[in-house]
């Protein structure tokens, strides 16, 4: 097995992770511990790049779903 | 909302003095600041568009008679039919924080085809009000034949060679369908179309001699309909010139339409049930409420309170159950 | 009627409404790209935001929102090699191509192109002819509409990539797991597993964001340099130049007919549009050989066919009140709140509000296409950044897409568990497109199939004999079977010869 490969495989571990965590700590936490964990996994070191996906991302999806929209997603023990 | 709502307490105090003692009388109720209300349909469908509609009205009749404030907080979780979302009301904690909208008889028919969480629904869910029927109406076209009366001696002189389209299976058409079979004897060949708008497809192009829907089906479909009854026992204000079954064809036919009736699960505090019902009461009589609510073609009857739903809720099981046996010659349940 | 269309410009043309239509088309063009949120999902989301506005602006506000949608799909699909929608799968395969390539902004400029010509194309057929179309829409019914879905079948050669057999087994694949959950005609569940996500039927959004974005996002992590851009140069110039537009400009015409032909018919969206679409260009191209290797014209053949189905969907749905699709069935809910019951009555009860709305429709197409020419130049920057920012940003934004589909934590697994799938099928060899053709045709052909059957039965006739007894089926029918026998018999000619019209992803 390749480094590549278990690449892979852990990155599904940490989808099942997530799964299993969101009903609990709801969207925007466990969303935010993944990509922090995901990219740092991966090798990404650079604070711009580790924030950027968190702030935009999250932030729109707050934006437009929870304001806009007015549908929340699933909220959990922090949010 | 504190001045607004005031405001009301001032005026109602001073118009009728009956008023201002409602808020006393449930101002000691323990109300959740946050009600979820569960739809078992995906937003901007039908139900969708009548909880919505309805919603800032019940919140601020609760608002009104308690004199707390609440915020109502509309959950769609589709999906199964329906079974979702009203597995998820019956599972919710009994403390009011969550209510919600069921529909009849498919909250019925998901019942008897599997068995659900929520089984037997009559007893997990407690009725608050309902004032959206939707009656069944059966059409005919003009691909064979000339009235409704002909299409059912057709079908009894000559089982299953009539076809009626509708939505289905285990929708309220179809169950209506079985009702008229059932009062006439006579056998029909039942088409399903996965929805409302399908079967009016079917029905418009002649593919279908008969059709069996709701209101706004007949309103959209006026053009190619020869004949068209409701199955009630009164006609109906948006179709006044729609004749009822018994009055076309001399059998007494009803079936239960489509009913989107508020409901909570089972064991919620008494004095809160009051508040949710009076509160319902309160906004389904509201005039403005009600122009709103016709403007947007919800089918409006007169709000049914507390146990008189819970009286229709009794009677949609028993016209499911004594109708089961059509489900079952027909193949759908497994 | 000149008298109303001028009424309606003032109204569909009044800056608010212009305003609103812009917001539309813009949020529909995010909501588009991201992987999971169709184009039926973004409208049944903003049906209730137009709740307080009125008639004519809540339209207006969600006929652009619809136009946005459909182009959106496309960005996501050239870009990071992921459909936003069922409709941008058939774009994917030649427009992340021309990106690797470092010809990003040329696809992206094509599909805009094409999509705006095509937006165009179908309004212009809502408007001028609606009522004529929708009586000679209502001659498809489920016998005829059984043998289109087949002739959509016949698509499945050219998007099968190199191997036919792998490309068949692919499709096969697809028609098992839409035999999964209710069965149209019984209701009983089939395959369910007790799951309760999968009673109504594998949802398709969800099977796309799993074998699509979940695969790509293992893809990515499978891949070398985690914290480089993956090996793209540039993204290139978006606007392709009138030499390039006018060289495939049969393309256009073609795909927007065939747009607005297929959204007219119930049933049919612009996911199967874009499949014809891009198989018909295909068909009479110069170039067939530069198919699935990069070819613009694949890119404007799928594009001006989905959105040419905005107006098509329009057609049936504002005349008779049936929708042609699902998304026009989602917009019902936009009519529905305004008290406006879709149906014959509609153009003349309601015309000062569905004129003003039909023109809105033409603004949509102008403000979405401008709006990507302008911001594009920076979005697509995104194919530039680090592999595994991507990687993860790409599952949140999956997770998200499945999650909000109907809020249901099975999505979840079921997006997760054909993820792998997909990355599994990927990894050998085996193209996924045919997989979601099998998984959006299958339930189709089975449901209509049956009808027909129950309803010959009914008539005491045979399945044949009812086939037979109407001649626009026997047209359709001998029209799908040859396409079929042809794709399958150019595909076999090609193998031969040694030059496979699609080669395999090969890294």
């Amino acid at each position: 097995m390749t480094q590549a490969d278990v690449r892979v495989l852990v990155t599904i571990g940490m989808l099942v992770a997530y799964g299993l965590i969101m009903p609990t700590l709801g969207f925007f936490a466990t969303s935010a511990l993944f990509l922090l964990l995901h990219m740092l996994y991966l090798g990404i070191r650079g604070p711009v790049w580790l924030a950027s996906p968190i702030i935009l991302l999250l932030g729109t999806a707050w934006a437009l779903f929870e304001r806009f929209l007015g549908v929340p997603l699933p909220h959990g023990l922090i949010y | 909302m504190k001045n607004a709502l005031l405001a009301t307490c001032v005026a109602a105090a001073i118009a009728a003095p009956g008023a201002g003692a409602f808020a006393q009388k449930y101002k000691d109720v323990e109300v959740p600041t946050t009600v979820n209300v569960i739809v078992a349909y995906s937003a901007g469908g039908g139900t969708d568009i009548l909880v919505r509609t309805a919603l800032p009205y019940f919140e601020s009749a609760i608002e009104e008679l308690t004199g707390k404030d609440i915020n109502m907080v509309v959950k769609n979780m589709p999906g199964a039919g329906g079974e979702v979302g009203w597995t998820a009301l019956a599972r919710a904690p009994k403390d009011g924080s969550t209510i919600g909208v069921i529909n009849l008889p498919a909250v019925a028919l998901v019942q008897a085809v599997r068995e659900p969480e929520y089984a037997p629904w009559t007893e997990s869910f407690t009725p608050i009000g309902v004032n959206v029927i939707d009656p069944s109406v059966v059409r005919i076209n003009d691909a064979k034949f000339g009235t409704l009366k002909e299409a059912i001696e057709a079908a009894k002189a000559e089982p299953a060679s009539v076809t009626v389209g509708a939505d289905g299976p285990l929708s309220d058409d179809h169950l209506a369908v079985y009702a008229i079979e059932d009062a006439t004897g006579a056998k029909f060949t039942f088409i399903p179309y996965a929805g409302g708008a399908p079967a009016n497809r079917a029905f418009l192009s002649k593919e279908v001699e008969m059709s069996m829907g709701n209101v706004t089906d007949l309103l959209q479909t006026q053009e190619a309909t020869v004949e068209a009854a409701i199955l009630s026992n009164e006609r109906y204000e948006l179709i006044p010139d729609t004749p009822t079954f018994k009055e076309l064809t001399g059998m007494d036919v009803t079936a239960g339409g489509s009913t989107r009736g508020w409901a909570t699960v089972s064991g919620i505090p008494d004095d809160l049930l009051a508040v949710y019902r009076e509160a319902f009461e309160i906004a389904s009589n509201d005039p403005k409420y009600q122009e709103e609510a016709k403007n947007r073609k919800l089918t409006l009857v007169t709000p049914k309170i507390g146990d008189e739903f819970g009286q229709i809720m009794a009677d949609t099981q028993s016209s499911v159950d004594s109708l089961l046996k059509y489900f079952e010659q027909g193949g759908y349940l497994k | 009627m000149t008298e109303i269309l001028l009424d309606s410009a003032w109204l569909a043309f009044e800056p608010v409404n212009l305003l609103l239509v812009f917001v539309g088309a813009v949020l529909g063009t995010l909501f588009g790209a991201t992987p999971g949120i169709s184009a039926t999902l973004t409208i049944a989301l903003m049906v209730p935001v137009t709740f307080g506005m009125t008639p004519v602006h809540g339209l207006s506000f969600l006929g652009g929102a619809y136009c946005g949608a459909i182009y959106g799909g496309s960005i996501s699909s050239i870009l990071i090699n992921v459909p936003g929608t069922p409709a941008a799968v058939a774009t994917m395969m030649d427009g992340y191509e021309l990106t690797k390539k470092g010809r990003a902004g040329f696809a992206l400029g094509g599909a805009i192109t094409a999509s705006f010509f095509g937006g165009q194309i179908g309004t212009i057929v809502l408007l001028v002819a609606a009522p004529l179309v929708a009586a000679a829409a209502l001659n498809i019914r489920s016998a005829e509409f059984f043998w289109i879905v087949v002739f959509a079948m016949s698509t499945v050669g050219a998007i099968g990539g190199g191997s036919v057999t792998k490309g068949l087994i692919s499709a096969f694949i697809g028609l098992i797991l839409g035999t999964v959950g209710t069965h149209p005609f019984t209701g009983s569940l089939r395959f369910t597993f007790g799951v309760q996500g999968l009673y109504e039927g594998f949802p398709v959004i969800v099977g796309i964001v799993g074998l699509f974005s979940i695969s790509q996002v293992l893809y990515l992590c499978h891949g070398k340099g985690m914290d480089k851009q993956i090996d793209i140069p540039t993204v290139g110039s978006l606007w392709p130049g009138w030499v390039e537009i006018m060289k495939v400009k049969a393309t256009y015409i073609r795909s927007a007919i065939i747009g607005t032909f297929v959204g007219v018919l119930p049933g049919a969206g612009a996911d199967i549009a874009s499949f014809i679409g891009r198989n018909e260009a295909h068909r009479f191209s110069r170039n067939p050989d530069e198919y699935g290797k990069g070819s613009y014209e694949a890119v404007v053949g799928s594009e001006a066919a989905n959105n040419a189905v905005v107006g098509g969907s329009l057609v049936p749905m504002l005349t008779l009140g049936i929708p042609g699709n699902a998304v026009s069935a989602a917009l019902i809910g936009g009519l529905l709140i305004h008290g406006m019951l879709p149906g014959p009555r509609l153009f003349t009860d309601q015309a000062h509000i569905i004129y003003p709305f039909i023109l809105s429709l033409f603004a949509a197409n102008l403000f979405f296409a401008l709006a990507a020419f302008g911001g594009l130049k920076y979005l697509a920057k995104v194919v530039l950044i680090p592999q595994g920012v991507l990687a993860s940003a790409v599952a949140i934004l999956s997770v998200l897409g499945a999650y909000s589909y109907r809020n249901m934590i099975d999505d979840l697994w079921i997006m997760l568990f054909l993820g792998i799938v997909g990355y599994v099928l990927r990894r050998t060899g085996f193209p996924l497109a045919p997989i979601i053709l099998g998984i959006i045709l299958g339930p189709l052909a089975e449901t209509n199939l049956e009808r027909v059957m129950t309803i010959a039965n009914a008539r005491g006739m045979t399945l044949m004999g009812y086939f037979m007894s109407n001649t626009l089926t026997i047209v359709l029918m001998v029209m799908s079977i040859a396409a079929l026998i042809y794709s399958v018999v150019r595909e076999i000619r090609h193998q031969r010869s040694g030059k496979a019209l699609m080669p395999l992803e090969t890294d």
